[in-house]
């Protein structure tokens, strides 16, 4: 009898101890994306050199879409291999689009001025861009393939190798399973 | 029916009075009940105004959860996303859409996480359903015990209602406390029936009840004798003997062993003192004492001596009192660290880094070292991935503050080849070259007036302030707070320095100097000092802004 | 040097504590005495050592003694002195040496105060102090050490987080604290008398003052929590079900349903088992709330650092968990009494409908807060249970418990007459009847708020009848006075009627929370020089906006003259706060309390200053100082309760 109650006392501390210890493996603040394999939101990006983005031209070619701002140090991180990828990338058939977020549009356009940015990028001054891809951190960066579907997000900072994976698997219209995460620090 | 029949009866025998005040209290609870039941049915059919369109955004807001915030929802959150999100929510409600469908939308976004309340489907539908049905399980449980509970009581006899001592109580101790219950409970419910509790057919009842087990109990207590014997239930008798026995030795004993532990611990801890030692990089906080690396007696002190000449810019003196600290520990890693710093800051950065090379040899961890050295190879720009390995080593070495974000910066600015940032935190002075990028800072040296060169203070500390319009009005732009200046002193402001993140620095500014006592900026004492620019405003990306401190107030 | 002492002091103590650990189980192996005094002598030993300890930090904070990296963390030279002081307990280091301080003195003083009472209990009673004492001292001497050094000195300290630069900070976590570490008193009697196996009523009784002002000192911590982030945060809430804050909430639930049950176990000595695990799972949550505040686990804006704590506490936890209800298990069968109960309607009844509702609420807060954990770690979905959830499941469980406080007094003890029981419902029913009809009329015409108004005045009304009939029962007896019958009443049942009042104060809390969560009022707007908004009944005309220099920051403030109605109420200033070395501004709310409502200002932001616009966002909230209040009424129940009162006979003692 006293062993019955014994293991009974085990039986519900137990769970509940692994539960809590389950909490140390995962980050809280982190938010899954529901959007990664569907079809991507549609947009029109006013860019800095006045023209204008819609996403549905860029069908049939492989998008990366970044999101960024002149004061996160990750972006300013990675933006020059940003750069470095898109000249290598141009020719083939794949698109860089960069949305500016929560900034002003001056500091984007010195931002864009130190980097020599070469692609298409813009002031989403409503972050209503943002809000439509579940932007929660700076800087994310999304991979749309041809057919306009996401295969896969990554929050926080990029490097080359990654761009150049992801962009291969898009191709192939890959989806990914997992998100990627790097450095990155939450919107504000 | 049956009970409510009997207490009738009951009260029949003892007079109309009591059969009026029964009929009549049925008779208003009843009436009472009926009127409240209405009242809150016709609170529920009355109509709430419809709520405007503000009221709908914040109803909606409310149930969203802000995604950049710790918990808040969109309605309450003050950060940029959730005003955005707010002025969405507006929008669509305008547009016609429905409150469901506004939630959808977001939840399409961010997935189920954004809404407040679970949703009530799949596995969350548990945590809806969970707490109702544990408080229902919990009163039928309670109803279902209660019952059983009376009806034992009813099989039970008072004297058999007494009970038995608990396992390590004596049966003496056990009776005298029932018998003070019983007591307490006789004059509670004398008192509960003074005040209207009781009816008087429950008061006698219980009475005659607690009469009849105090009296059983009093038997009892009569029958056990007033000292019980020895081998009673109780566990610990024979420590009590032994403690009662003992009592004459025990004091000297314990005075014994509360000076042993004494001395024990005074010792502990003047050895403890000794050996532990500022934790000067990643090594034993021991130290010495109990990995067993042989110190130099006398090393620490001369090294405590060169760093504080250092930090005091006394480089000669450091220079001397570290080439001391190495001849007798030719590997010390620290004055190693120190020289190579020394070293660099005079521009001989070949010998500065021989110095870090021999310092990290030592000590492969040492802050100071891969500092220095990362800064060094960046800054003659011979080797910018090793300084941005170093540099990076170091920021994960340190706590997170300022001095880890202006590593940071650093950092990142190796990556996109940028230019020379001088530092202004610890550990290391700035260094003298830097090539500013058009348009972001501010550059040039604050003196004191000669004649006032007397007045400064070790604790003093120096503001540079920045403002956008000339008067006082608002925060200032931009500050920068140096402490323990050394006239002339070299200053650099810059975006990083400015008060509300996100202002850009930038356009015309009035420069002000500022030194302080007690560096409290706002308090007046004698001898704080200030000055301002002969020449404002200026544009940003000036330089040789020169300030002279030259009035007191 | 400073650092130095207060590191060898706590190594010291936990020396000593590991010693009383040890001393009560050789003792009871040799059966010496002098192991049992040592148990003693340990726990006075580590009141000495713990006091130097933080002595020494706080004269660390104090002298800004820079070369301890708590003190730079946590203060600047600029810091005025009580801040510094309440650097204590601004971060996690010095949290833990605040409330292994508190810790230490409450074992102090139970060693003191039972010296010559409770033989067999007391060695152990002090070993659970020494463990629990040692395990924060081990913390605070190798995980999360307070007295570690920097080098090189830093010049100026990083100062304390603005947020907490409040005189609420200066009260809020002590209070709470001490809640929480008395709550390991009736904990460590309980625990001391499983393992000895004396398990009559007398420890109960003993440790009744000490559990009563724990759940007061709880009671209070919660609701100065509650005020300063209304006062201070600057949002207009006071409860925003944030895990740290249920956590804090949690212990009390079974503080509250173990002082009503252990009623029932004094009088009818049923419920033994009920009760110790009552305490049991009181102290767990006290662990449990630290645990969650320090190891990251789940979002929290309380949230201390992450790092190793966190598994520390994860596993100290576990081992009382696992202890505490393995030796209540272990010992049930000596438990086991011979329940009876005289009738379904008695006080004993509605005192355990009243433990079910309880821990109901509890078991409702609890899943609510572990949740999303469980969610992402079954079902893998992340998902969020914030207020509009906790709301609607706790409001009607304490709906009921409302109605069970005004019912409560009207039952008797053992059997309740049904008559009786009905005439005692009628008038106060009737009483609330009145008021919800008046209040009907006047103001509220939604359904829960006027449900919550009626039960709120039906408890009042009952509290109030239920005191004049014993009055009058008084007079009756022994032809008191009525202010000599109410002071003779309150001094020989001083829990009953402290409890009522307490009630009285429970109830206030009610409607104060009722007010402002039914009909509270917000409006935002952006206002140039002289615009003026309306919201309600007020008008609040935009001033201007001015700047002022404090020793640690900016301040913007915004000046808005408000009237209500026609009369002229003054200037209120929301300001923003910046900080040398904070990204964004802090805000720094300003509301106007009246007993009916709160004006409450928000100055959300504002244009470049020459322009002179601002962003105002105003609440206005029905009945918040009544919250307040409610929590004064307590403070007096509470003295009323535990007021040590001298009988004829020189004993102390009380009857109900």
């Amino acid at each position: 009898m006293r062993f019955r109650r014994l293991i009974l006392t085990f039986i519900i501390i137990v769970p509940l101890l692994t539960l809590l210890a389950y909490g140390f493996f995962r980050d809280p603040r982190y938010i899954p994306s529901p959007i990664v394999g569907r079809p991507a939101p549609q947009f029109t990006l006013t860019l800095f050199n006045g023209e204008k983005l819609n996403l549905a031209d860029l069908r049939g070619k492989v998008v990366f879409v970044n999101f960024w701002a002149s004061w996160c140090p990750p972006c300013l991180a990675e933006a020059k291999e940003l750069e470095g990828t898109w000249r290598e990338l141009k020719d083939r058939d794949v698109v860089f689009v960069g949305v500016q977020i929560q900034d002003t549009e001056k500091n984007g356009r010195a931002f864009v001025d130190e980097f020599k940015i070469t692609y298409p990028n813009g002031f989403d001054a409503t972050s209503k861009i943002a809000i439509d891809y579940g932007v929660w951190g700076i800087p994310e960066s999304f991979f749309i393939d041809p057919d306009g579907r996401i295969t896969y997000k990554h929050v926080g900072g990029l490097g080359p190798t990654i761009v150049a994976a992801k962009i291969g698997e898009a191709k192939q219209k890959i989806v990914s399973a997992k998100e990627g995460k790097g450095e990155y620090q939450p919107i504000r | 029916m049956q009970t409510v029949n009997f207490k009738l009866q009951n009260h029949r025998t003892t007079g109309n009075f009591n059969f009026c005040i029964f009929h009549f209290s049925l008779c208003n609870a009843t009436t009472t009940l009926v009127l409240l039941l209405s009242l809150w049915a016709l609170s529920a059919i009355a109509a709430a105004a419809q709520p405007d369109l503000e009221e709908q955004t914040r109803a909606i807001a409310a149930e969203l959860r802000c995604p950049v915030c710790q918990n808040l929802s969109v309605a309450d959150s003050p950060s940029e996303l959730a005003q955005q999100m707010r002025a969405l929510v507006q929008e669509q409600l305008q547009e016609g859409k429905s409150p469901e469908e506004i939630k959808k939308f977001f939840v399409s976004k961010y997935g189920d996480w954004v809404l407040l309340a679970p949703p009530k489907k799949g596995f969350s539908l548990l945590l809806w359903v969970l707490p109702y049905t544990a408080a229902f399980l919990g009163l039928v449980f309670v109803v279902f015990v209660t019952r059983r509970w009376v009806r034992r009581k009813q099989e039970v006899t008072p004297a058999a209602a007494a009970g038995t001592p608990e396992p390590g109580q004596s049966q003496r101790d056990f009776l005298l406390g029932e018998q003070a219950r019983l007591d307490t409970e006789l004059k509670e419910i004398e008192f509960d029936f003074q005040a209207g509790k009781l009816s008087e057919g429950d008061y006698d009842g219980l009475r005659r009840n607690l009469e009849a087990q105090a009296a059983a109990v009093g038997k009892r207590l009569d029958a056990t004798p007033v000292f019980p014997p020895r081998s009673a239930t109780a566990r610990a008798p024979e420590k009590k003997d032994s403690a009662a026995g003992a009592r004459p030795n025990k004091r000297w004993q314990l005075a014994a062993g509360g000076l042993f532990l004494l001395l024990f611990g005074l010792t502990l801890g003047v050895l403890l003192t000794k050996s532990l030692r500022p934790r000067a990089s990643q090594d034993s906080i021991t130290g010495d004492f109990l990995t067993g690396t042989p110190s130099g007696g006398g090393a620490d002190a001369l090294l405590a001596q060169g760093r504080a000449a250092f930090e005091q810019g006394n480089w000669s003196q450091a220079i001397e009192t570290f080439k001391k600290v190495l001849a007798s520990d030719p590997n010390q890693p620290e004055a190693h660290a120190y020289m190579g710093l020394i070293l660099a800051q005079a521009g001989h950065l070949d010998g500065a880094l021989t110095a870090f090379d021999r310092a990290l040899a030592a000590a492969p961890n040492l802050s100071m070292a891969l500092w220095g050295k990362g800064m060094v190879l960046y800054q003659t720009g011979g080797d910018p991935a090793e300084a941005r390995r170093l540099l990076q080593k170091v920021s994960g070495l340190m706590p997170p503050g300022p001095e880890k974000e202006e590593v940071d910066k650093t950092i990142a600015q190796i990556a996109q080849g940028g230019n020379v940032k001088t530092p202004t935190a610890k550990p290391a002075p700035p260094s003298a070259q830097s090539a500013p990028a058009a348009g972001e800072k501010i550059e040039g040296v604050v003196d004191l007036d000669p004649k006032l060169k007397s007045k400064i203070d070790g604790q003093a500390v120096l503001f540079i302030i920045a403002r956008s319009t000339s008067g006082a009005g608002g925060p200032p732009l931009a500050v920068k707070r140096i402490a323990s200046p050394k006239f002339p002193v070299a200053y650099s402001l810059s975006a990083q320095d400015v008060m509300m993140q996100g202002t850009p620095f930038s356009g015309k500014v009035f420069l002000s100097a500022r030194l302080d006592k007690d560096g409290n900026p706002t308090t007046k004492e004698p001898g704080n000092l200030a000055g301002d620019y002969k020449k404002n405003p200026v544009d940003v990306g000036s330089k040789k802004i020169d300030i002279v401190l030259e009035a007191a107030r | 040097m400073t650092a130095a002492i207060g590191h060898t002091s706590v190594l010291l103590a936990l020396l000593l504590a590991l010693c009383g650990m040890v001393a009560p189980i050789v003792g009871h192996r040799t059966g010496k005495a002098v192991f049992f005094a040592g148990t003693r002598a340990a726990i006075l030993g580590q009141f000495i050592l713990v006091t130097v300890a933080a002595l020494a930090l706080i004269y660390g904070l104090v002298t800004t003694d820079f070369s301890i990296q708590y003190v730079a963390n946590n203060t600047t030279r600029a810091t005025p002195i009580y801040y510094r002081v309440t650097g204590l307990w601004g971060a996690l280091e010095g949290s833990l040496m605040l409330w292994e301080w508190i810790l230490i003195i409450f074992s102090g003083l139970v060693a003191w105060t039972y010296k010559d009472r409770h033989r067999e209990l007391m060695p152990w009673v002090l070993m659970i102090f020494s463990i629990v004492s040692a395990f924060f001292l081990g913390v605070l001497a190798f995980a999360s050490n307070p007295f570690a050094t920097v080098f090189p000195v830093p010049l100026d300290g990083r100062g304390l987080n603005p947020l907490l630069e409040d005189a609420n900070m200066m009260s809020h976590p002590p209070l709470l604290y001490t809640g929480f570490v008395g709550l390991t008193v009736p904990y460590a009697f309980a625990m001391a008398a499983l393992i000895v196996g004396k398990l009559d009523e007398a420890w109960i009784v003993t440790t009744r003052r000490w559990t009563i002002t724990a759940w007061f000192f709880l009671t209070m911590g919660n609701l100065v929590g509650a005020y300063w982030s209304y006062h201070v945060l600057g949002w207009g809430g006071y409860w925003a079900w944030d895990p740290v804050e249920n956590a804090a909430f949690m212990p009390w639930l079974p503080a509250t349903a173990f002082l009503h049950s252990v009623q029932v176990q004094e009088r009818r000595r049923m419920l033994k088992v009920w009760n110790l695990s009552l305490i049991v799972v009181a102290f767990s949550l006290t662990i449990f709330g630290t645990f969650l505040t320090r190891s990251g686990v789940l979002s929290s804006i309380h949230a201390f650092s992450n790092g190793p704590v966190g598994t520390i506490f994860l596993a100290f936890l576990a081992v009382i968990l696992l202890a505490s209800f393995g030796l209540l298990a272990y010992r049930a069968d000596l438990l086991k009494g011979q329940p009876q109960l005289d009738s379904m309607v008695s006080r004993e009844s509605a005192f355990l409908l009243n433990n079910v509702l309880l821990v109901s609420a509890l078991f409702t807060i609890f899943l609510g807060t572990i949740f999303p954990l469980l969610s992402e770690a079954i079902a893998g979905t992340p998902v969020s249970v914030g207020a509009p959830y906790f709301n609607s499941a706790i409001v009607p469980l304490f709906l009921a418990l409302v109605f069970l406080m005004a019912i409560g007094p009207m039952i008797a003890w053992r059997r309740a007459s049904w008559d009786n029981v009905k005439r005692n419902f009628l008038w106060p029913a009737v009483a609330s009847l009145i008021a919800a009809s008046v209040v009907f009329a006047g103001w509220v015409r939604d359904f829960l708020p006027l449900l919550g108004v009626t039960l709120c005045a039906f408890v009042a009304a009952s509290i109030l009848f239920d005191t004049a009939l014993a009055a009058r029962a008084r007079r009756r007896l022994a032809g008191e006075g009525i202010f000599r019958a109410l002071r003779t009443l309150a001094s020989r049942n001083q829990r009953r009627y402290g409890g009522l009042v307490i009630h009285l104060g429970i109830v206030l809390i009610a409607l104060g929370i009722g007010g402002s969560m039914s009909y509270s009022i917000e409006r935002q707007a952006t206002l140039g020089r002289g615009e003026t908004l309306t919201v309600g009944n007020y008008h609040i005309r935009f001033e201007g906006l001015r700047t002022i220099e404090q020793p640690t920051h900016y301040r913007v403030e915004g000046a808005f003259q408000v009237s209500h109605g026609a009369r002229t109420i003054g200037m209120l200033s929301p300001a923003l706060k910046f900080f040398p070395n904070q990204q964004a501004p802090v805000g720094r709310a300003v509301h106007r309390s009246t007993f009916s409502e709160d004006l409450y200002l928000i100055l959300s932001g504002f244009s470049e200053l020459e322009k002179n616009r601002a962003t105002l966002k105003v609440l206005v909230r029905p009945l918040v100082v009544w919250i307040w209040l409610g929590g004064a009424v307590i403070a007096l129940g509470t003295l009323v309760a535990i007021w040590p009162m001298k009988r004829k006979n020189g004993k102390l003692t009380d009857e109900s």
